[in-house]
């Protein structure tokens, strides 16, 4: 069995393995970075580094609305930490099988390693690699 | 007591004695021991004698012999040692017995000696053998001197990385290295090659054998002779740090006697570790700290300094623990400048590496070249010099390959034979200067503009001044490889020595003379890790550049009169290109009310001016490279600082906001049209 936190995104379900996960934190001071991709929201410091942050919403379905229930993920992943700026944060859940995802968006596809069943709702498994571009 | 036990206990006995003997002659004769040949020869026959009684003990055996073997040597090479080479000798043989007799008394160590003794031994005849060697070495003590740094370091890396686990590819590669670096060393390069090599076997023997779990008495075993290698490396380095002579407080006998506990016992106390280590680094006046170490208390120092910011604030209403404060960040500061000269040191290593492999490669491409170093006393910060290898390597291999004529074209058009290259350092408190300057062919601009017009990077009747020119050089994919110049090979990678510079926040400069011959400037920050700043805001956010490039600041109402028709402003004698930050990085541009216009000045005299929404300070900033992957594209930025506030600002580049204005300025021109 292996373990993922649940997260929301444009209402669609995601998980990303627990493996990489640092800590979920409220809300962070962020510093934009004129010039950049617009799935990169800034740049704010955490234990003595300098953390970018992804626009999950964005950079999954280049929408930019706002949650009231947004939240930051913060990953640790090849030595670099990177936080994910996600609508919502559920619960942990467990999976033992991954099945290809079929019929999704080309964009979901690419930062995506399956799809996972659980209490019959279906849940994106999160690629950390092609997400962080590590 | 068993037959062996008896053999060897004599053979101790007798060893003693010998030792006894030659503190008696050595006492005697002191420092005219050179000359005395009948005390040599004495030695001689001693040693000769005790081989005798080691025919069961083959290792004991080969110890000997070779001691016996180094004795001719010895009474051969008299005339080039100086007396107190002789007495380093004599205390390194005391060592020796001592090391030996210590074996024969730890009984208990004795099973696990003879299982493992052949190879441990090897190890102890290292040790012997290294320092015999050294002291016939009568040269190249600088190359050894860099070697044992080298090879120290990379041990400490292990070190630090293996506490929980040993991770043999790493130790193999480890030793590896240290094998192959030592390949420069004249006189000890068979013994530390040799000793390696020995080293590299048994760990592919284990690596081998291990094929699922290392078996604990290997990993052991490794420990102890990493270890070892860390004793015997300090060991000598302490000799070169003291002009080849031992230090009266070193007791040697003790460290070797540590060490053969740890090679021999199965486990050894804290206090006991503790000892050998002291001794080791005992030996060395300096400490050495890993640089893993001093990034984490600089980064200590700067969380430190954020916290203080944020307290700042909230005492500012209370006076007296205000002005408490005060002298509290006072002494923080005092604190913090202190730790920051502990990452400078004298550029003199990094200066004579390359100055060997200089030597080296003019050697591989038949070339002539002399080379001379200045300002060797200059620190810089341990950092800064990592980061400094690879452009300061690119830019003079290229000036021996590309840059000095050979020989004969050299005395044909009236120069020298030999060529020359100057390396020189210097400090003026904020930057350091270094200066790599060639004597040959110089550059061509005719030639360089001709391949820029073909590159399409230049209009063919365009007005291009010298500096631009120069500056094409360092665009990426700039080549004029077709032509036979100075310039020839230098186009392609030169990009790559502007990017390394100006991530530690420096620039780099160019001027040649043709026929004369090139200088390359690079200009650096004294410190990675300290730079003073501007800090301004551009639509409500914080950005900085080092104080270094800003050459003056105007509020509205001085620079409005001199801003000629939005996009050009005045400066003295010149006019120079107006960016609006706002515009160019928030597409809106910023307010009039309250903007200043501050002039830039960039690599190779370039000059702008920019408009920002408001002055916030100056500080001196940790600047910090950009290192995350998904940060690796920014534009705009050489680096980024953390703030007292604990916020994040963007270091802004001069030369990219005006490329960047340029491509913006095309990209309307061609929407124009």
């Amino acid at each position: 069995m292996c373990s993922a936190l649940h997260l929301i995104c444009n209402e669609t379900f995601f998980a990303i393995p627990i493996d990489s996960l640092v800590e979920v934190i409220d809300q962070v001071d962020i510093d934009p970075i004129p010039t950049m991709s617009l799935d990169i929201k800034g740049v704010f410091y955490y234990r003595g580094k300098i953390v970018p942050l992804i626009d999950l919403r964005y950079k999954l379905f280049q929408s930019k609305e706002l949650s009231q229930s947004a939240r930051v993920v913060i990953l640790q992943h090849k030595g670099f930490f990177t936080a994910l700026y996600v609508d919502q944060i559920r619960m942990i859940v467990e999976y033992d099988r991954l099945r290809r995802a079929e019929n999704i968006d080309e964009t979901i596809e690419k930062y995506i390693d399956g799809v996972f069943q659980e209490n019959n709702l279906d849940y994106f498994l999160l690629n950390i690699d092609r997400l962080v571009g590590i | 007591m068993n037959k062996t036990d008896q053999t060897l206990d004599k053979f101790l006995n007798n060893a003693q004695e010998v030792i006894s003997e030659i503190l008696a002659k050595e006492a005697k004769v002191d420092e005219n021991i050179v000359n005395d040949v009948s005390t040599l020869m004495f030695l001689y026959h001693q040693v000769k004698e005790l081989l005798s009684y080691c025919d069961e003990y083959e290792s004991l055996r080969t110890i000997l012999k070779n001691l016996y073997n180094s004795f001719d040597r010895f009474t051969m090479m008299d005339e080039e040692l100086v007396p107190k080479d002789v007495q380093a000798f004599l205390q390194n043989l005391r060592a020796l017995f001592a090391g030996l007799r210590y074996i024969i008394e730890q009984k208990e160590y004795f099973e696990f000696f003879c299982v493992t003794g052949e190879q441990t031994f090897k190890k102890i005849q290292g040790v012997y053998d290294l320092t015999f060697e050294l002291l016939c070495s009568q040269s190249n003590s600088e190359d050894f001197y860099d070697f044992i740094e080298e090879a120290n370091q990379l041990l400490e890396e292990l070190n630090d990385s293996s506490i929980d686990e040993l991770d043999l590819d790493y130790v193999f590669r480890v030793i590896h290295t240290i094998k192959g670096t030592s390949s420069f060393l004249d006189e000890l390069h068979d013994t530390i090659h040799h000793l390696c090599h020995e080293f590299e076997s048994y760990i592919a023997f284990v690596i081998e054998k291990s094929i699922v779990k290392i078996d604990q008495a290997d990993e052991s075993c490794i420990r102890r002779l990493l270890m070892v290698l860390r004793i015997i490396l300090t060991n000598l380095k302490s000799r070169l740090d003291q002009q080849n002579s031992f230090n009266e407080s070193v007791d040697l006998i003790k460290i070797l006697t540590g060490l053969q506990n740890l090679i021999h016992g199965e486990s050894i106390s804290a206090d006991e570790l503790y000892q050998v280590e002291e001794l080791s680094v005992s030996v060395d006046h300096n400490i050495r700290v890993s640089a893993l170490y001093m990034d984490q208390l600089s980064g200590g120092m700067e969380a430190f300094q954020i916290k203080l910011g944020q307290f700042r604030k909230q005492l500012e209403s209370d006076l007296y623990l205000f002005e408490e404060f005060q002298k509290l960040q006072n002494s923080f500061f005092s604190l913090q400048s202190r730790i920051l000269d502990l990452r400078l040191f004298a550029i003199e290593p990094v200066f004579k590496r390359f100055a060997r492999q200089i030597e080296e490669y003019s050697k591989t491409i038949n070339k002539s070249v002399a080379f001379q170093l200045s300002g060797l006393e200059t620190k810089i910060d341990r950092k800064l010099s990592e980061v400094l290898i690879a452009p300061l390597t690119h830019i003079v291999r290229n000036a021996i390959s590309h840059g000095i004529e050979d020989s004969d074209e050299r005395v044909f058009i009236g120069k020298e034979a030999q060529g020359n290259i100057g390396l020189s350092a210097r400090s003026n408190g904020k930057n350091v200067v270094i200066e790599i300057s060639d004597d040959g062919r110089g550059i061509d601009l005719d030639i360089v503009k001709q391949q820029a017009i073909q590159s399409k990077l230049v209009e063919k009747d365009s007005n291009i001044n010298d500096q631009d020119l120069y500056n094409l050089l360092f665009t990426p994919g700039f080549s004029t490889s077709e032509v036979l110049t100075e310039v020839s090979g230098r186009g392609v990678g030169l990009d790559s020595v502007k990017v390394d510079v100006e991530r530690i926040g420096g620039k780099v400069e160019l001027s040649s003379v043709l026929g004369e011959g090139t200088t390359f400037r690079l200009v650096l920050p004294l410190t990675i890790t300290s730079v003073d700043c501007l800090l301004f805001e551009v639509n409500q956010f914080v950005f900085t550049i080092p104080m270094g490039n800003i050459l003056a600041v105007y509020d509205y109402e001085q620079y409005n009169e001199k801003v000629l028709d939005q996009t050009k402003f005045r400066y003295r004698s010149k006019v120079l290109r107006l960016i609006d930050l706002g515009k160019l990085l928030f597409n809106k541009g910023v307010e009039a009310k309250g903007s200043h216009v501050l002039i830039l000045e960039g690599l190779n005299n370039l000059m702008i001016a920019v408009i920002v929404s408001k002055i916030v300070s100056k500080d001196n900033l940790l600047l910090r490279p950009i290192d995350h992957p998904l940060l690796k594209d920014i534009k705009i930025a050489s680096s980024m600082s953390i703030l007292k506030t604990g916020r994040v600002a963007t270091v802004l580049d001069v030369s990219s906001l005006d490329k960047k204005a340029s491509s913006i300025e095309l990209n309307k021109d061609r929407k124009n049209v």
